[in-house]
């Protein structure tokens, strides 16, 4: 039933009431009667609420959910395979004890033995004679002889190690920004000269900066002093810099950025025969740099960095010099079909690259910033060249996001990789002439229903989203379920298309007006109303035939990157200033813009999964969160 | 035992793990649950919240389990830690049916209402909202069916 057809009754949403509900229950199934009571419970009359509720407790017996739990299936033993994991775990089980008895616990993991203690204890409750001697024997003795004893005495060694890291974490962590500029720790990354030449930006960009890096920051009373990067906005970096004996912030303009920093510091720089690596600040506020070359190890500042700088910047002119004439060179070469299937666990260091003469992809997919020590994004891009029965050159991308708190099996990503796999050969099909919209809908089918069998056969319960699309003949068709996206820009990063989250929060934003009518719901913006892998509820696919022009670009992305601004309207909505526009919406436009800048598909896709996601998470504005993004840029 | 082996393991326990410790199979889970249930009907709901708890440690993916540990708890006089099973319920990426979260979000505002009014009409709106799309969901919250 469609929120339209509810509105035909005055919706308690809007706060009218009928008082037609003798009429309705005239003609009516029980549909229609549920919905007159219903249109005439106030949503803001709570004691009327309270008083229906209270009224009928006694008689409330259980839900529906709770009475079919009264009629459970006769126990049986487990099967030879079901005992052989439980083997298998046993002695994983002992070895983490060994570790742990031992002291080894590190901070890396106190998170994760936090949530895993937490889901011990309530699970080693059933250790209660009420509850253990009311269980049939089989069951009784396989909690006994397998579970209990193991799980006591990891959770009673690792708990009391782990409390002992956290309060050393915690002491850290309250160390101020005064102590943390004293003993400035840096992390050094290589420079990638080729990248900033391709991407148009320049050494002292703000877009270089992440959140945490250090920066050099001009102050107004002539000097310069150390910063640390909190931030990005339109017309600066956000930093904290120590003023007097208190933290001041401080905005940087892009002219003072690059008058104080030639190179960033961090940089790790090849040139030459010598390496360099830009350490920090030194007392007359210029940049210092420990150089190593055939000489041997120098510690050098002021105007040898400067001219280190200047080296490197030639360095990039050149090679942009040599990009426009290699642009403008004439025929274009074979293009070699390429399919790359990221999936089932797998992560980017760089981002991968497609080339054809129709287009060119980048695909970035890694664990994120602060979530997990896995990724169980898939990603793929391909091409299928023009030629031996190909009509058209067909370039493919997709996105797909397991859900992180659903089942699992043994392999990282597995639903998602099943999802992925299917669309790759779906979309070397379509180039071969099968039809689109109709191929890709059966990728979904069929990702399905192998993902049901997989969760059927392990008894686990995996999801995924789908989200993937063929560039062929100057459209984009595209298929979504779930609340991964696919958005198409213009070449300058503005929004023409994108796709529809199924997503519990974006759905009922999209029929609000205004956005603060459902601000109560944008606590489900996680939640997903369609998905692959559910057998009971087969996924609702959406499908889109997009025209792309020269130099547009298709966006895929999963929700790690599309949710990149959830945080921040959440925390808006915290400090109770509703957003007029949904998170998602913004976070497209975002995207635009940082894709558009960064030069290439190839740099884009970077850009985008890694850095702009990464810089959002530790913004706080953005949900840590696996991330992928695959971008086809249409040439011209 | 490396740390990327041991962060395997213990994420592995979270998302079913201990269920495969024990060589539980789906009957014995659902022993476990039918005592529960059974338990909650009598009105032990201590016990009852005790055994849902470790049902939904031991069966991480089916999310109903905290919407029973809720009510146990709720059962108990528990509010706070009913709402807290609720939320973790509504956190999950797909929680259930829109008539599974209409209920749990109709128990929320009738646990939260005498402390935060406000909360308990969000919960209210949501659920007229989520209900919009069943006719099943919609005959719950109108009171016409459990």
């Amino acid at each position: 039933m469609s929120i339209g057809r509810v509105g035909h009754l005055p919706s308690p949403v809007r706060g009218e009431k009928t008082n037609d509900v003798a009429a309705v229950v005239a003609r009516a199934p029980a549909e229609q009667v549920a919905e007159a009571k219903l249109a005439q419970v106030s949503h803001v009359d709570i004691d009327a609420f309270i008083e229906q509720r209270s009224g009928r407790a006694a008689s409330r017996g259980l839900i529906p959910s709770m009475i079919a739990l009264l009629s459970p299936a006769a126990p049986k033993p487990p099967s030879a395979a079901a005992t052989a994991m439980a083997n298998s775990l046993q002695q994983a089980l002992g070895a983490l004890h060994d570790v742990y008895k031992d002291g080894l616990v590190t901070e890396g993991e106190i998170a994760e033995l936090g949530g895993a203690l937490s889901a011990i204890g309530d699970v080693l409750a059933l250790q209660d004679p009420a509850i253990l001697q009311m269980l049939p024997r089989g069951v009784r003795e396989r909690l006994q002889d397998r579970l209990f004893e193991p799980l006591q005495l990891l959770h009673d060694t690792a708990h009391q190690r782990s409390q002992q890291v956290l309060g050393a974490v915690t002491n850290r962590d309250l160390m101020p920004l005064r102590e943390r500029l004293d003993d400035v720790k840096v992390v050094f990354t290589p420079l990638d000269v080729g990248r900033v030449a391709k991407s148009g930006g320049s050494l002292t960009g703000a877009e270089r900066y992440a959140v945490g890096d250090y920066v050099a920051v001009p102050r107004s009373s002539g000097a310069v002093s150390l910063g640390v990067v909190t931030g990005h906005d339109p017309d600066g970096l956000r930093v904290e810099v120590l003023a007097g004996n208190s933290v001041g912030m401080q905005k940087v303009r892009p002219e003072d950025l690059a008058s104080a920093n030639p190179l960033k510091i961090g940089d790790y720089i090849q040139h030459g025969n010598a390496q360099a690596w830009i350490t920090g600040l030194g007392p007359d506020g210029k940049l210092t740099a420990t150089v190593q070359d055939a000489k041997g190890i120098h510690h050098v500042g002021g105007e040898n960095v400067d001219r280190l700088a200047a080296a490197v910047a030639h360095q990039i002119s050149d090679l942009r010099t040599q990009a426009k004439a290699v642009a403008r060179a004439p025929a274009a070469p074979p293009v070699a079909a390429q399919s790359l299937v990221r999936a089932g666990g797998f992560e980017n260091v760089t981002a991968d690259a497609v080339k054809g003469n129709t287009a060119t992809g980048g695909l970035f997919t890694y664990r994120g910033v602060d979530y997990a020590d896995y990724n169980e994004d898939g990603a793929v891009l391909g091409v299928v060249p023009k030629g031996n029965g190909v009509k058209s050159e067909t370039f493919y991308a997709g996105a797909f996001d397991q859900a992180g708190g659903m089942g699992h099996v043994k392999e990282t990503g597995a639903a998602s990789r099943i999802a992925a796999q299917h669309f790759a050969k779906a979309s070397e099909a379509i180039a071969r002439g099968a039809p689109p919209e109709q191929t890709l809908r059966g990728a979904v089918d069929s990702a399905q229903a192998e993902l049901c069998a997989v969760n059927d056969l392990h008894k686990v319960n995996m999801a995924t989203t789908f989200v993937g699309g063929v560039v062929q003949d100057g459209y984009a068709h595209i298929v979504n379920a779930g609340d991964a996206g696919a958005v198409l820009y213009d070449k300058q990063g503005r929004v023409k298309e994108q796709t529809e989250s199924h997503n519990i929060y974006d759905e009922a934003a999209k029929k609000a007006s205004p956005l603060s009518d459902v601000d109560c719901m944008l606590r489900f913006a996680h939640n997903i109303s369609s998905c692959l892998g559910q057998v009971d509820q087969p996924p609702k696919v959406d499908a889109y035939k997009w025209k792309v022009e020269p130099g547009d670009y298709v966006v895929f992305f999963s929700d790690g990157v599309g949710d990149l601004k959830l945080q921040a309207q959440k925390n808006d909505l915290k400090a109770g200033k509703s957003w007029t526009r949904p998170n998602g919406d913004v976070a497209a436009e975002e995207i635009g813009r940082v894709v558009a800048k960064a030069g290439s598909a190839e740099a884009a896709a970077q850009a985008v999964a890694r850095d702009f996601a990464g810089d959002q998470v530790r913004s706080g504005e953005g949900k840590p969160d696996n991330a992928a993004a695959v971008v086809v840029r249409i040439a011209g | 035992m490396n740390l990327e082996e041991r962060l395997a393991l213990l994420g592995g326990l979270t998302k079913g793990g201990m269920r495969d410790l024990a060589g539980l199979t789906a009957a014995d889970v659902g022993a476990v649950s039918h005592f529960a249930a059974a338990a909650f009907q009598s009105k032990k709901f201590e016990i009852s919240a005790k055994a849902f708890a470790a049902l939904a440690a031991l069966e991480p993916d089916s999310p109903l389990h905290l919407v029973h540990l809720a009510h146990a708890l709720a059962g108990q006089g528990d509010k706070v830690g009913a709402v807290e099973a609720i939320d973790r319920f509504l956190a999950q990426e797909r929680p259930g049916s829109a008539a599974d979260m209409v209920r749990a979000l109709m128990l929320r505002a009738e646990l939260v209402a005498g402390t935060d009014r406000v909360g308990a009409e969000n919960d209210l709106k949501a659920a007229h909202i989520i209900a919009a799309g069943s006719p099943l969901a919609q005959q719950i919250l109108a009171g016409s069916a459990p």
